[in-house]
């Protein structure tokens, strides 16, 4: 019994060998047992085999040394909702293999977040839905390479140069089909008019509402801008708490016309077709109802991945990256000349958005206007519009 | 001092296992207190000028009258369905103790622009009156009424649960002895059955009241100023984050002072049997005739509540299905929700056992004092507790700081008050005599704890599981503050979406959030309901 075992151990050890273990061992077999020739050639198929696994293993080992090169994750606070610029990131890994995570809430509660945590805070780049909150923590963040800065006009950037804005939205008047565009006074102040009464909406505790009325502050004085928030509260205007809100009800015919940013309108448009309910218009004169808002990047100071920051800066602002906005988002570029070759074919949104160069840009400077918004949020408390 | 010191000592024979658990409840309800504090002590005197102009005035009363009349109201609805569910044999029981949680996974912001799209002027509702003429509906959803409908249809299933949980504990001996001598089912109902319920009346007045004192998506998006409406407008205007913090410190007091306006000598009384005899629970009473009565109040609740909100979230998700090319949502933030929400209501479940069992069971200073602080949390808005522990770990535990761990503690902070306050109301209804004689066999405190006061706190435990379950899976500010940085839920990506007029996508994810939400509760409820005292 114990010899049949241990030739069937035998042979079971030498089928093994003989199928995996290389050729040395092979030819050790080979004098123990008559080996036909056909078996050699097995062996010989088998050589190819542990050829390409070695050359696996290479590779792998090649992939890993990339990854340990590169394994920086680029982090990021956006107050850009996840909706809007979520694919821009997605895309840029894509483009330059550099991995970001995101943390998406509001701006003013992320810059809020970056007060409370200084120096400590994960984050290597703040993405704002507005400058406000940028200014709010401009002294935590890093110069903005001038390469960067100069392949967006002048007004685009904080005026220390320590943020740089990506894209522009405008401030618009939403209006349903009961207005017709050519009543429209060509200012804001034509909105006191009582021919107006009960058909305006506005959202005055909005971020970009009350960057408006600091344009405003600044352009026309505070007398007249107190003569034009008086007036317009005497047309008894619907409040609503933010700039969709105020589309829907205008498009509802709640109200008629409403104080906006052009795009919320594009993007009922893209839900629920061009037939939507209504329409923008774009003030005529220069006023401050015709300004352009930013939405920007910072690069914090104590961050350790300023060039992977750098690069999404950059990325924004190529070609790639500001089509993004125009097809994706409906905003206006920054960069000039990305509109050229986008057609109604690609985007029949983008066909009704007009030229950034065709409306009268009011460009404020938001670096001096930081301190003017607690003077704006003064002045709409004396008119009772936040507590 | 030395007197200070040696009132606040406690029974010192507290065992280690429920010691534990309340330091570090304490730390974590003390931790935004102290952040508040040393926030406001940056503020002078324009605080003062804030506080006391005159719209700071009307805002206060106006916080009051709608803080005063949802708790009322949403208690009245907690007790009638309660009592219908419990104590009568209404049919289908189970399927509507299910429907009246429901909404608890609903956030108001949603719930607000659902009843905008509904009853706004020019709302689906005068769409639907348009043949019969109606041109405009009054403008009535704005300002107090629309947030009043809204927040008493959010928050009565806090009160249903709380009080369902009262009654199941209430020891049925006390009614038929009521019964016995002559006293009929009405009288004995409010002169015997509701003075037993005090104590989750109590808790569930407060959980309201402090929820709608912190509410903000509601009150936002309808249009009526309240004091955490005016906190939020701070923050987001950049300027006062101390004026801010002063503001919520402000709000605190507030709320400090409605829970000691009704907390009183309460826990000190008795809401067991005294006597021998087993505890039990009175037999279901026939509805008879009135069952149809019943049903039709509780399908006008679940209409009103929750299937007008889900049936416009349908709406907007067809609406948008035809012109979107729509990409359901990822599984990840299915997954996310549900672990983290499942994982800190254990966590904050268990921590409230023990504080409860320590606030009756080992009564003292320091137990009155958890027992109000515990309240706190649930009526500070969730971006000054946010804050506060971005602020204390970012700057003394950093490796901590954006952690799961650090969620969690947010979590327990705003959340903890609805599960203590039920639990502590079971509590009171269960004779200590019971768990003293568990002690006197032999057993350890921690065991008794186990073997005897779980088991027999148990429907308040589940419900108070299942609240933390739901109020996790649509909470916002916290999770968006203090997650790890690229992690997301429902919630959020709901919230974004529907803040960015993606009404598509807000509806889904809101959908989502409500299926969820609902297998747990179903099993939970079905788990109460065959294992409740008969």
């Amino acid at each position: 019994m114990h010899s049949i075992a241990r030739k069937m151990s035998l042979l079971a050890i030498s089928a093994s060998l003989l199928a995996l273990i290389s050729m040395a061992c092979s030819s050790e077999v080979i004098k123990e047992v008559p080996v036909e020739v056909e078996k050699v050639v097995e062996v010989v198929k088998e050589v190819p085999v542990t050829v390409e696994k070695i050359v696996e293993v290479e590779k792998q080992v090649v992939v890993e040394k990339e990854v340990e090169k590169d394994n920086r994750t680029l982090l990021v606070y956006s107050g850009r909702a996840e909706k809007l610029v979520g694919n821009l990131f997605e895309q840029f890994t894509e483009d330059t293999g550099i991995k970001v995570r995101v943390k998406y809430a509001k701006s003013p509660a992320l810059a809020a977040t970056l007060t409370e945590e200084g120096e400590n805070s994960w984050a290597d780049l703040f993405y704002s839905q507005d400058p406000a909150s940028l200014e709010a923590v401009s002294g935590m963040f890093t110069q903005i390479p001038s390469s960067l800065l100069s392949s967006v006009p002048v007004w685009a950037k904080s005026s220390s140069d320590n943020w740089i804005g990506v894209s522009g939205r405008a401030r618009v008047i939403v209006h349903n089909s009961n207005v017709d565009p050519a009543e429209m006074p060509s200012d804001l102040m034509g909105f006191t008019d009582p021919k107006w009464k009960g058909r305006i909406g506005w959202p005055p505790t909005n971020g970009s509402f009350q960057a408006m009325v600091t344009a405003m502050r600044n352009m026309w004085g505070d007398y007249k801008t107190k003569q034009w928030l008086e007036g317009i509260q005497a047309n008894d205007p619907k409040v609503y708490p933010k700039n969709t809100p105020t589309v829907a009800a205008t498009a509802d015919e709640e109200v008629d016309i409403g104080f906006v940013n052009h795009y919320y309108l594009h993007r009922f448009q893209n839900e629920q077709g061009m037939d939507f309910n209504a329409s923008n218009h774009y003030l005529s004169g220069d006023g401050p109802g015709s300004i352009v808002l930013l939405s920007g990047i910072g690069v914090m100071n104590h961050s350790k991945n300023k060039d992977l920051a750098e690069a999404f800066i950059a990325y924004t602002l190529s070609d790639q990256g500001q089509k993004y906005f125009m097809t994706k988002t409906f905003e206006h570029p920054l960069v000039p000349g990305t509109t050229d070759d986008v057609t109604g074919k690609d985007c029949p949104i983008c066909e009704v958005i007009p030229d950034l160069n065709s409306i009268g840009t009011q460009t404020p400077d938001y670096g001096e206007q930081l301190g003017d918004l607690a003077a704006t949020q003064d002045l709409l408390r004396i008119v009772g519009l936040i507590p | 001092m030395i007197r200070i010191i040696s009132s606040l000592r406690v029974n010192i024979s507290t065992p280690f296992v429920l010691w534990i658990p309340v330091i570090l409840v304490l730390i974590s309800l003390a931790l935004p207190l102290c952040y508040l504090v040393f926030r406001s002590l940056g503020v002078g005197s324009e605080l003062w000028e804030l506080l006391f102009r005159s719209r700071t005035a009307m805002i206060v009363l106006r916080t009051f009258i709608l803080v005063v009349s949802v708790t009322l109201s949403s208690v009245i609805l907690g007790v009638l369905l309660g009592w219908l569910t419990v104590r009568t044999n209404l049919y289908w029981k189970s399927f509507w103790s299910i429907c009246f949680v429901v909404p608890l996974c609903i956030p108001s912001f949603v719930g607000a622009f659902v009843f905008v799209t509904l009853f706004s002027p020019k709302g689906i509702l005068q769409g639907l009156l348009e043949g019969v003429g109606v041109d405009r509906l009054p403008d009535f959803i704005y300002g107090f009424p629309g947030s009043y409908a809204v927040l008493v249809l959010l928050t009565f299933p806090y009160a249903f649960l709380i009080i369902r949980a009262g009654i199941r504990g209430v020891d049925s001996s006390f009614e038929e002895t009521s019964r016995a001598l002559g006293l009929g089912p009405w009288k004995t109902f409010f002169t015997v059955t509701l003075p037993l319920l005090r104590p989750s009346l109590v808790s569930a007045a407060l959980v309201i009241s402090l929820y709608t004192l912190s509410d903000f998506g509601a009150v936002s998006v309808l249009g009526y100023e309240t004091f955490t409406w005016a906190i939020f407008l701070q923050y987001e205007s950049l300027l006062g984050a101390d004026l801010a913090a002063s503001f919520s410190l402000v709000l605190t007091l507030f709320a400090i002072a409605i829970v000691l306006s009704v907390y009183r000598k309460e826990f000190s009384d008795h809401y067991h049997r005294t006597a021998p005899g087993v505890r039990h629970q009175l037999g279901v009473r026939k509805l008879n005739h009135w069952q149809w009565c019943a049903q039709g109040i509780c399908a006008l609740v679940f209409l009103a509540s929750s299937l007008l909100m889900i049936s416009v979230l349908f709406n907007w998700l067809f609406k948008g299905i035809s012109y979107t090319d729509f990409d359901l949502l990822s599984f990840d933030l299915i997954v996310n929700s549900v672990l983290v929400s499942l994982l800190a209501a254990v966590v904050i479940t268990i921590l409230s056992l023990a504080t409860a069992v320590f606030i009756i069971r080992y009564k003292g200073k320091l137990a009155r004092i958890i027992d109000v602080m515990s309240y706190i949390g649930f009526a500070l808005p969730g971006i000054s507790v946010a804050l506060a522990l971005t602020f204390g770990f970012s700057q003394f535990l950093r490796p901590l700081h954006q952690s799961f761990l650090v969620l969690f503690m947010g979590y327990l902070i705003i959340f903890i008050a609805p599960v203590v306050g039920s639990i502590k109301a079971s509590l009171l209804q269960i004779n200590p005599t019971l768990e003293e004689a568990a002690r006197s066999l032999g057993f350890s405190r921690a065991k008794v704890i186990w073997l005897v006061t779980v088991p027999l706190a148990a429907p308040s435990l589940i419900s108070g599981f299942a609240t933390v379950f739901l109020l996790c899976i649509k909470e916002l500010p916290v999770t968006l503050i203090l997650s790890p940085i690229g992690f997301k839920t429902l919630a959020t990506s709901s919230w974004m979406a529907a803040s960015e007029a993606y009404m598509t996508e807000a509806a889904l994810a809101g959908l989502w959030m409500i299926v969820l939400a609902s297998i747990p509760v179903a099993v939970l409820l079905w788990i109460d309901d065959r294992y409740a005292p008969t």
